[in-house]
């Protein structure tokens, strides 16, 4: 599992959210909470159609919860 | 070397090629912050793989100690072995049933175990491949001066791949999640 190049901020916006739990993130953008730990943990990178439900449950825009890192 | 030893390392050379297979793809990492939950797919392939191993156990112990021609030539344990087969064949079905149910809602089974699942048949198909592989230079070995093969060792060049593939199977997807 090597690090993305890929940074989020996925576990602020959960907190920010009502303290939000991975399960309930993960039930709510449809992917196991082990896929939601990996994105934390910056170990995994999510297909577009995920990265987007995951924005959207924050309200944000995909820039907003991901970067691209230089 | 004796057929049935054949039959052995074409067993374990299939279920150790789809473990190099993962291993070889394997890229090293620090560990994690926090243990990671088992997600549903990770824990039918436990259940899976556990109940394979045991039956599979079962039908390598039951030619072992009848041999191969007392498996088929002995009704009763003929028959015992078939039921084994099935058995083998009907766990896996039912797991293959839920497997599909859970892709079909769409809610249990996400992109990330779908890439998984890819990964793991894509590795059952090697280690079906050099199970057979082992299976026929072992028989060529043991019967090229005669020329010709006892029709009872296709039964169990047969059983030997499926148990292979069925094993393969639930190795694959927990390999793969602890390689992805």
């Amino acid at each position: 599992m090597p690090k993305a190049e890929i940074r989020n901020r996925i576990r602020r916006l959960r907190f920010d959210h009502g303290e939000m739990t991975q399960q309930a993130l993960a039930e709510q953008v449809g992917c196991t909470r082990q896929t939601i730990v990996l994105l934390e943990q910056e170990r995994y990178v999510p297909s577009l159609a995920l990265a987007l439900r995951i924005a959207r449950v924050f309200g944000e825009s995909v820039e907003g919860v991901f970067e691209l890192e230089d | 070397m004796k057929v049935v030893l054949w039959g052995i390392a074409a067993l374990t050379a299939g279920l150790a090629a789809t473990a190099l297979g993962v291993r070889a793809l394997r890229v090293k990492s620090p560990p994690l912050d926090e243990p990671l939950p088992a997600t549903p797919m990770q824990r039918l392939s436990r259940i899976g793989l556990l109940a394979g191993a045991v039956l599979s156990a079962g039908l390598v112990a039951l030619v072992l100690y009848f041999g191969p021609e007392g498996t088929m030539e002995d009704d009763t344990v003929r028959i015992g072995f078939t039921l084994l087969l099935l058995a083998i064949l009907g766990l896996f079905g039912l797991l293959s049933l839920r497997l599909s149910i859970w892709m079909r809602r769409g809610d249990v089974v996400d992109e990330r175990d779908r890439a998984i699942l890819s990964g793991s048949h894509a590795l059952r198909s090697v280690a079906m491949l050099v199970t057979l592989a082992v299976w026929l230079i072992g028989l060529m070995e043991s019967y090229q001066a005669e020329g010709a093969v006892p029709v009872y060792w296709l039964y169990f060049v047969f059983w030997s791949v499926l148990v292979v593939s069925m094993l393969a199977f639930p190795l694959g997807i927990l390999f793969g999640y602890r390689r992805s």
